[in-house]
């Protein structure tokens, strides 16, 4: 019950951001579908068979025609872009929201003196944008099998490219989000996604914070430098992502509940 | 009991209390007066935690006020820190539902007395009915130190009359009541106890029964106590004038 006075607060601008972030999408599939139709190419080449007095065309398969791969039609449909848009609004939300409740409304003086842990205030932030990025990652991930399933429905049945799938996991930039082939990956890809807001959020408290917000920024910093890397796609970021978004969840934890915020 | 001792904040290198040592007992009407600045609200912000004391300390009942403490103290202030796509209605249900001894009574009897409009968004409300609706649901969260700050801002001179009144009449004996306010004249005849305050730092505390007693009338114990020169405002226009002549 309590958790719900907080939730519907939110919903107006959730829905608008995940409706923003649909439209993107489709967007996206829209260029990806353009970009693969116009790669289309003519598969056969002709040739003449004269058989007596009568010429007869036969079609033969061109081997050396393709289409192009499939992560460089992804990066020209714009994968990047939207990605950085869609965390761009799911980390900018938490922020506002923050922000909107210290200047626009000071209804943060009401809530800071709520018989209830602090940390609800910050999940009450960080919660509603990963669900944005959840909604996000799923949305896209169908929009991708979409994408592969078009793109192999171009080539005839004896070109296609059985190896579509695993091209497309293993290339960048969508083993940043989507590392299905390297499952190794997917701890740091998982939490990539919460560090982002997180460090937004953690940001904010440390500035709001003044001095006494001096070791948040650090973190909120060394965040951003881990967010770098893990986009640099460094070895190290494996392990330092999951251990960051950590050290920067717990962070948020602590600057509610012993920082005052002013 | 509400207990300050040694209570200090900082804002940078400005104070904002300066070793401010008081205590608030149960049942007590208690004004809380000083000039602009001189630290009212920043005192009753300490007391709810809204901002670091950089020394002494505060306590309710000799403990130190939690989180869950909050549901025994509550605060009205003029800054207008509801919610502002909220009704009236719905402050009262989200109040309802993180303080469980919320007066229902007393809201509808105060909401009654104000004439306020239940269906309408917080953010539509005039000053004056904002601030209103501040002071209904402070009184009738169900704490037992209810702190008013200038909670008469944009209320005509009959509304507060008949607001002195009614509230003498609603409280119950082991509420606390701490108002901070400019109009000292208006509530004198309504406060057991006055505390003030000068720039910064506690110059006085005093109950009326003391004063009179005393034989001494509370404008003027204040005037004695801030030192006020009476003759200040003469001093300065005569400077003034002097200045034109010359």
């Amino acid at each position: 019950m309590k958790v719900l006075w907080f939730a519907k607060q939110k919903i107006p601008a959730l829905i608008v951001s995940i409706g923003l972030i649909l439209f993107c999408l489709l967007i996206f599939l829209a260029t990806f579908v353009n970009l693969a139709d116009k790669g289309k190419t003519n598969w056969y080449t002709t040739q003449w068979v004269i058989v007596g007095e009568d010429k007869y065309p036969i079609e033969s398969l061109n081997p050396n025609v393709k289409l192009p791969e499939i992560n460089s039609l992804l990066i020209q449909a714009g994968f990047i872009q939207w990605m950085g848009i869609s965390f761009l609004i799911f980390s900018i939300l938490p922020a506002f929201w923050i922000l909107k409740d210290y200047h626009m409304t000071r209804s943060i003086r009401t809530i800071m003196r709520l018989p209830v842990s602090p940390t609800w205030y910050y999940l009450d932030k960080l919660l509603p944008a990963l669900l944005g990025i959840a909604f996000y990652w799923i949305i896209q991930l169908l929009m991708l099998y979409v994408m592969v399933n078009h793109y192999m429905g171009l080539y005839p049945k004896e070109l296609r490219p059985s190896d579509a799938y695993i091209t497309m996991w293993k290339s960048f930039p969508i083993n940043l989000l989507y590392p299905f082939y390297d499952p190794v990956r997917l701890p740091a890809a998982l939490t990539f996604t919460i560090l982002i807001p997180a460090v937004v959020i953690l940001s904010v408290f440390a500035v709001k914070s003044g001095m006494r917000g001096i070791i948040s920024g650090i973190i909120a910093g060394g965040g951003i430098l881990t967010a770098i890397i893990y986009f640099l796609e460094l070895p190290v970021s494996f392990w330092l992502t999951p251990l960051m978004t950590i050290t920067v969840f717990l962070t948020g934890i602590w600057h509610i509940n012993k920082i005052k915020i002013t | 009991m509400l207990e300050i001792k040694d209570a200090r904040v900082s804002y940078g290198i400005n104070a904002g209390i300066r070793e401010a040592t008081v205590d608030f007992r149960p049942g007590e009407i208690v004004g809380l007066f000083g000039e602009n600045g001189a630290g009212k609200t920043t005192l009753m912000n300490a007391i709810l935690g809204y901002v670091p004391l950089s020394g002494g300390k505060i306590t309710l009942d000799g403990k130190k006020i939690t989180r869950k403490d909050m549901t025994r103290i509550s605060i009205a202030s003029s800054e207008h820190t509801l919610f502002p796509q909220f009704t009236a209605r719905e402050h009262r249900d989200f109040f309802k539902t993180f303080f469980p001894r919320f007066n229902d009574e007393r809201y509808e009897f105060l909401m009654k007395f104000f004439d306020l409009p239940e269906n309408l968004p917080y953010r539509s409300f005039s000053t004056g009915h904002k601030n209103q609706l501040e002071t209904i649901l402070a009184l009738s969260q169900g704490a037992d130190y209810v702190l008013l700050d200038e909670p008469f801002a944009g209320n005509d001179i009959f509304n507060r009359e008949d607001f002195y009144k009614l509230l003498l009449g609603i409280l119950e004996p082991t509420e606390c009541l701490i108002i901070s306010t400019h109009l000292i004249e208006e509530i004198k005849h309504f406060v057991g106890r006055v505390v003030l305050i000068h720039k910064t730092k506690i110059v006085g505390d005093k109950t009326i029964e003391d004063l009179e007693n005393e034989g001494i009338d509370l404008i003027s114990w204040m005037r004695s106590v801030y030192q006020h020169d009476e003759g200040r405002v003469g001093k300065l226009l005569q400077d003034l004038r002097k200045d034109k002549e010359d």
